[in-house]
């Protein structure tokens, strides 16, 4: 029983947070714990929680994608559009047929142009938003009543609304492929020594690729809830998506340098980001605050992040290489 | 009876030197067959060969009767060959099950399911034959290197190889590990498979070889079973003719002690290092791969720390924290490998050659440097040991390597230091640029200096140096003075044997 | 004399053909008030540009810079209300070392990669901006202030000499002294560095804090430019920062590169954006066409060793064949 508790410490004491801060919060403002406000959690939960799920999986391979963010408002306005003229179902299609190029394009200009995760989606960041900007010709598109979109951010099955069960779904999803396939384990496997993994005969252009467009994937995810909740096709959201979605992911423990994902991490973290989130807007705290609060919160896990690696560092000198 | 193995006329070459020259002998089908020879002899470049990482610029290899052709790794994989090298090919972040098994994911399908439990079983399978302690379930990571070396066995009958490949396998073990692993290969010469393995070490090859196959100088010299063998034989053909000894530096070393080693330590790297260097003194210092001799340097150098011991620069205590503290004091270091750790490779040779004395200059110009200064330290230098150079302001990359070894002597030369630590002063460079190097050595040594090099070719080692000590294992094994030298000796000390 | 390597300085000639293109087709790109603009924009960037200059040459980046002008600018608008103009500017500057500072110490001392932390600081700044002010906007009416941005020298724009000058001492610092070797060496090979006894943490600290300083100094002239300090500005800084020192031919992997290259790269910048402007171009146009040259800029590495390649092999027939 120790060695479990072992095991799962980080995530358990993310969770023990989570509790105090709720608790925290709930004694300043007791209508934090009115099962409305909980429902309220954990929609919002869901649209960070699900892209940081497909963003744990570029971790564990060994890279990232700032442009999310973009692809976030592209298949909104390619969503709010198709939808208006040819109805939700080719909508949706056309958004998931976005993610999939957006995601290839990155995964080829890292490895194809040998430019590194970083540069590679810096520049398909501007460029798709700039995408997205043309598209909407500087207006929101409206999505007038469409009921059948509403039911994305509002709708419930059996009481639970639609967005909760999505991010379980992908969780869900994600553990299986994470742990249980091939698939899961040959992206682990580039992430952790991708030379090796070459020589095991692991084709590790294609898994990188495969970890953008999975990246891609639950960005639409999240796309589809965002644009049902405002109703609008906007070219303008997202501005910050990706690094709350990153922030997640590495505040729920998964390393930056990649071969280890921390999936229970990131629904934890995504929790506890939105816990504080929604502690503070109730409290009446200033919006400007809570990103403050988030920004040192990412500052304060990469320190923690960095000794830990320090400590690392220092037992491989002990076996004599410099 | 034809060999199982036939190896036929290999020929490869790095940059028009010859690595390999007309290699040819067989190995036996099913026998435990060591590959030995001195540093550079070979032994690592015919193996990757096999293990199709280098292609042979000539000859051909033949296998149970077939000529194969090894262009890459999964030819080699397809004639039943696997290698296991020195720093391994295993995924730390996987466990032991799905390292050992990692070759077969990619023949499944792409988002194929993988069978857990079966994996598990069938590692564990493996690793009970083989008599390993390891929990299939256990991250690689966490594995010692004993441990780790084992799992690539698994991970080699695993892919139902029938020739397995080792490079150096017991270079970081202790003696109970490689007790286990002589365990192991004799079980698997049991099975049937044919083990090919580099070694130096040669009480080992006692224990655990049927043949043994010697390589001297990318030249195959002999092949015999070990039973016709003793170590001094072996010995002897590493080694061949004696050197000229007459071509041998004037030693200019006083009875002053610059600088004294006492009983350094760090624990599981090095233990009781103790040596001395006298003023003009040219110190070689000799050892087989692994022996610890770098580290001990480095540690010296303060590039890391040392656990225990003493260091007495000039009769005084020192101890340096770090790289800064030892040229403070009159102490440089320069490292084998010059494009790491070296030269500072997009920038010009006069920038290279002044990067540390530039912080000396500084004290008298403010912290502008003043070009007809640098140009000054450069020429001097240039002078000295007659730097060959288009330009001085030309990208130190497009020197030859001589070339580049001596402005990185200059470097350091410009600081006034006394002591000189090399790691292979020599390495990478021709025939009469190695001699221009020897012939800077003796002048500093004339001066006063003291310098510690590190020579892997012992031929090199007895010309140039007034004494040597001799590492194996973490360990000093032998001190001898320029009267004893004689490469046979240097050998024995280097594979284990204590004066 | 000094031998000029053309090779290294393409980007020079790239702007005169530029130019001289513009120069003779259009009538509008001629007019001195429209040049002068040109220089003033080049000059915003372009002083930023000779921070991040540096920092690239040692291999890391810095993504904060814009969210400290947003900071740097509200505070110093703060305190010339009170405080008077030179009290504020030397503020100004005070402040932006210090943002250098924590933006060093994280990356030198703790180990943690200098995209994520300048990514954290780059919310974190932005977020203490919009808390000083609560997102208002500070109206700057010093008129000896404005004459920094908008004010003009003879036929030079103030921005335009502060940059020269400015590029000036950086090209001194960096190819004359001892840090700068040092930054250059850095990025070349750490491990040469500390074997040579460098303290490459103090290195790599020193040059986020200079890096903060010339962002402190593109604050004024922003500031005074656009007459008011706003928490919304320089959104996307350290894009336009970074294109033009890699368009300078200052390569991602650090190691090397020219003051001098930068402040071409700067006006060459300056001048295509005039030029889509002049032709007018789509705002939304302009975002694409400015990503798709930083993507060219960054292929530029993969271009060279396409090239070297080529070499290579056809050096590998003669051999083989001879």
């Amino acid at each position: 029983m120790k060695r479990l508790i072992m095991k799962h410490s980080d995530n358990l004491s993310l969770g023990a947070v989570i509790i105090i801060l709720f608790a925290v919060f709930s004694v300043m403002q007791p209508n934090m714990m009115t099962a409305f406000n909980i429902k309220n959690i954990l929609v919002q939960v869901s649209l960070t929680a699900i892209a940081a799920a497909g963003m744990t999986f570029a971790y564990t391979a060994g890279v990232f994608d700032m442009s999310i963010g973009s692809i976030l408002a592209l298949v909104s306005v390619v969503l709010a559009k198709v939808a208006t003229t040819s109805g939700v179902f080719p909508a949706v299609v056309a958004a998931f047929v976005i993610a999939v190029i957006a995601g290839v394009v990155n995964g080829l200009i890292v490895t194809k142009l040998k430019i590194q995760a970083f540069a590679a989606t810096l520049v398909t960041m501007i460029l798709i938003r700039g995408i997205a900007v043309l598209m909407a010709n500087g207006a929101d598109i409206p999505l007038y009543s469409m009921e059948s979109i509403k039911f994305l951010s509002s709708g419930t099955i059996a009481g639970i609304p639609f967005p909760i069960i999505l991010t379980v779904f992908v969780y869900v999803c994600s553990y299986i492929i994470y742990y249980k396939t091939a698939f899961g384990m040959k992206l682990r496997s580039v992430g952790s020594n991708a030379e090796a993994s070459k020589i095991s005969g692991i084709k590790t252009d294609r898994m990188i690729i495969a970890a953008f467009t999975m990246t891609a994937v639950t960005a639409v995810l999240s796309s589809l809830i965002k644009t049902a909740q405002v109703m609008f096709g906007k070219a303008t959201i997202g501005e910050d998506f990706a690094l709350d979605v990153m922030t997640t992911v590495i505040l729920g423990g998964t390393l930056v340098t990649g071969g280890k994902g921390n999936l229970t991490g990131t629904l934890t973290a995504s929790i506890l980001i939105a816990v504080i989130k929604n502690g503070l807007n109730i409290n009446n705290v200033n919006s400007y605050y809570q990103q403050l609060v988030i920004g040192m919160i990412l500052i304060f896990a990469l320190i923690v992040n960095g000794i830990k690696a320090m400590k690392n560092e220092r037992q491989i000198r002990r076996e004599g290489e410099f | 009876m034809e060999g199982y193995i036939q190896i036929r006329n290999i020929f490869k070459q790095f940059y028009g030197v010859y690595a390999l020259k007309d290699i040819s002998f067989d190995v036996a089908k099913g026998s435990v067959h060591a590959i030995m020879g001195e540093n550079g002899a070979g032994k690592s470049t015919l193996m990757k060969i096999l293990g199709g990482v280098y292609q042979a610029d000539g000859g051909n290899i033949t296998i149970d009767g077939k000529e194969r052709r090894i262009n890459n790794v999964s030819d080699s994989a397809a004639c039943g060959i696997s290698v296991i090298y020195q720093e391994f090919n295993l995924i730390p972040e996987l466990t032991v099950a799905e390292n050992i098994y990692i070759s077969d994911i990619p023949r499944k399908t792409f988002l194929g399911f993988v069978e857990k439990k079966k994996r598990y079983a069938d590692a564990k399978e493996i690793l009970d034959f083989l008599e390993i302690d390891v929990d299939p379930d256990a991250y690689v990571k966490h594995l010692s290197v004993s441990e780790k070396q084992m799992v690539e066995v698994a991970k080699s009958l695993s892919q139902n190889a029938d020739i397995i490949i080792m490079d150096e396998p017991t270079a970081a073990l202790n003696e109970e590990e490689v007790k286990k692993l002589e365990e192991v290969v004799l079980m698997l010469r049991q099975k049937g498979k044919t083990i090919l393995y580099i070694s130096h070490r040669l009480t080992e090859v006692f224990d655990m070889a049927d043949t043994v196959t010697v390589l001297r100088n990318g030249e195959y010299v002999d092949t015999k079973p070990v039973s016709e063998l003793n170590e001094a034989a072996i010995i002897k053909l590493m080694v061949g003719h004696e050197i000229d000894n007459t071509a041998v530096i004037q030693s200019s070393a006083t009875e002053r002690v610059l600088l004294e080693v006492s009983e350094l330590s760090l624990k599981s790297v090095f233990e009781n290092i103790s040596f001395k260097l006298y003023e003009g003194e040219i110190l070689g210092i000799a050892g087989l791969m692994g022996c610890g001799r770098e580290e001990v340097l480095a540690a010296i150098y303060g590039l890391f720390q040392y656990d225990s011991g003493h260091v007495l620069l000039d009769g005084r205590e020192v101890r340096f924290k770090s790289p800064k503290d030892a040229i403070d004091h009159g102490i440089c270091f320069l490292t084998d490998d010059r494009k790491d750790g070296g030269i500072l490779a997009q920038m010009s040779v006069e920038e290279n050659m002044t990067l540390i004395s530039i912080r000396k200059l500084k004290k008298k110009l403010g912290f502008y440097i003043k070009p007809k200064s640098e140009a000054k330290q450069l020429k001097q230098m240039t002078d000295f040991m007659s730097i060959k150079y288009a330009d001085p302001k030309q990208k130190i990359s497009y020197l030859s390597g001589g070339n580049q070894q001596k402005v990185l002597l200059g470097r350091e030369l410009l600081l006034d230091n006394k002591v000189f630590i090399m790691l292979e002063p020599t390495r990478g460079i021709d025939v009469g640029a190695k001699e221009e190097i020897y012939g800077l050595l003796s002048r500093l040594a004339k001066e006063g200096i003291g310098i510690i090099a590190v020579f892997s070719d012992m031929n090199e080692l007895i010309k140039v140096c007034d004494r040597a000590v001799i590492f194996c294992d973490g360990r000093v094994t032998g001190i001898l003075k320029r009267e004893e030298f004689n490469k046979e000796r240097i050998l024995t000390f280097a594979s284990g044997r204590e004066a | 004399m000094k031998k000029i390597n053309i090779g290294k300085h393409a980007v020079v000639l790239i702007l005169i053909i530029f130019w001289i293109v513009m120069y003779a087709m259009s009538s509008s790109f001629r007019l001195g008030d429209n040049l002068k603009s040109i220089l003033r924009e080049a000059s915003m960037t372009g002083i930023a540009a000779l921070g991040m200059t540096f920092i690239i040459i040692m291999g890391d980046f810095d993504l904060s810079i814009g969210s400290m002008v947003a900071l740097l600018g509200i505070v110093m608008a703060g305190f010339m209300n009170s405080a008077g103009l030179i009290p504020s500017l030397v503020i100004v500057c005070a402040i932006g070392v210090v943002c250098g500072f924590i933006n060093g110490v994280i990356i030198a001392y703790f180990n943690v990669p200098a995209f994520i932390t300048t990514l954290g600081t780059y919310y974190s700044f932005r977020a203490m901006a919009y808390i000083l002010n609560d997102a208002n906007t500070i109206i700057c009416t010093n008129p000896v202030f404005l004459k920094i941005g908008s004010g003009s020298i003879g036929v030079i724009p103030v921005p335009f000499i502060i940059f020269i000058v400015l590029g000036v001492i950086g090209c001194i610092v960096l190819n004359r002294t001892v840090y700068g070797r040092n930054v250059r060496a850095l990025g070349n090979s750490e491990k040469a560095c500390k074997i040579s006894g460098i303290n490459t943490k103090k290195v790599k600290m020193l040059a986020f804090m200079l890096m903060g300083l010339c962002t402190a100094v593109s604050t004024m002239v922003i500031t005074a430019r656009q007459a008011c300090a706003s928490t919304d500005v320089a959104t996307n800084f350290h894009f336009d920062a970074i294109t033009v020192v890699v368009l300078g031919g200052t390569k991602l992997t650090g190691g090397e590169g020219s003051i001098f290259n930068t402040i071409i790269a700067a006006i060459l910048y300056a001048t295509i954006s005039n030029c889509l402007n002049l032709y007018h171009v789509d705002a939304k146009w302009q975002r694409i066409c400015m990503g798709l040259i930083l993507l060219m800029a960054f292929s530029f590495g993969f271009i060279q060793q396409l090239i070297v390649k080529m070499r290579e092999n056809s050096q590998k027939k003669i051999t083989q064949n001879a």
